[in-house]
């Protein structure tokens, strides 16, 4: 900073109201940078203040209406009230509820046709034939392990006459 | 005194009875006869590797006293059935063979002889369905079922 600035209070009128300082800071600035720069800073400045300026006017509260900001807010809490009844519904269903799903993987329905019969006994003698890996939920014998004794006891199951039939 | 010898008397003659009537069904079971009932399934040209049907006889009129397998080497066991079939008029057989597709049998063929006894002169009617059928990869197929009166003795 040059010797012969001075350094004042301004009051309330700003440093346009000091000559001297005004003076001296149009000095530095000649010293410092050339004219053409200041200018193109000048104009740099305007640039980015007018992109911010654009940029944020579309984010202002004042641009959306009280009625959407409203709108918004009972769907967001219709949209969290439903997943609290779903939550509350789905903890208080039983544990032990059977539902279809379950029925069609039963022991012994290999092929889940939500029925025993001679095909599922069939699909699981392939499959042992095979050494694919089979569903342990198919060892009907409880041994652990799948063979041909499970396959006997669903070919079995296929077989047996309904209870109460009248023959 | 003389009543309780008529009480015996009438209990006797109760017992004699009921025990006269044990041999009534059985008499005319053996008036009947005995026959097979062969039973065919048709695959088509699909090699048949898995079957399950169902045979009753509606009017009751038979007894199920025995089951062999069929014709073809790949059903030449016998079915599976439930054993309180026996002494019964309906019976479900059921068979599989993990044979290559080349040693099953295709078209028309014998899966099963049931042997009967037939009370009296009836002359059964059964009813045949086919619940299942799959060929050698475990596909379910489309098949037909049928029966014929096979020998009699």
């Amino acid at each position: 900073m040059s010797d012969d600035v001075e350094m004042d209070n301004f009051g309330t009128d700003g440093p346009s109201s000091h000559p001297r300082l005004t003076e001296g800071m149009k000095r530095l600035y000649e010293v410092s940078m050339p004219p053409g720069v200041i200018a193109g800073l000048e104009e740099l400045d305007e640039t980015v203040l007018r992109a911010a300026e654009d940029h944020f006017a579309g984010r202002l509260p004042s641009q959306v209406s009280a009625g959407g900001r409203l709108r918004w807010r009972w769907a967001g809490l219709g949209v969290a009230a439903g997943l609290l009844l779903g939550v509350i519904w789905l903890s208080m269903q039983p544990a032990n509820r059977v539902d279809t799903p379950v029925i069609a993987v039963r022991a012994g329905d290999v092929d889940g046709s939500g029925r025993i019969d001679i095909l599922d006994a069939f699909t699981l003698a392939r499959e042992v034939k095979m050494g694919l890996a089979v569903d342990p939920r198919h060892d009907l014998s409880g041994d652990g392990r799948i063979d041909q004794r499970d396959i006997d006891l669903i070919a079995r199951e296929a077989v047996t006459l309904p209870k109460g039939d009248p023959s | 005194m003389k009543h309780s010898r008529s009480v015996k008397l009438i209990a006797l003659f109760a017992v004699v009875l009921m025990g006269a009537r044990e041999p009534v069904e059985p008499q005319a079971n053996r008036a009947g006869r005995f026959e097979t009932v062969e039973v065919f399934v048709d695959s088509g040209e699909r090699p048949l590797a898995a079957y399950q049907l169902d045979l009753r006889d509606p009017a009751g009129a038979v007894t199920i006293v025995g089951i062999e397998g069929g014709q073809a080497p790949a059903f030449h066991e016998a079915p599976y059935y439930d054993p309180k079939a026996m002494q019964s008029d309906r019976v479900i057989l059921a068979a599989y063979s993990l044979g290559d597709a080349g040693a099953l049998p295709v078209g028309r063929v014998r899966v099963a002889t049931i042997h009967v006894l037939v009370a009296g002169d009836a002359q059964p009617a059964y009813r045949v369905e086919l619940t299942a059928a799959a060929t050698a990869d475990g596909t379910p197929i489309r098949a037909s079922v049928h029966w014929r009166k096979g020998s009699e003795k």
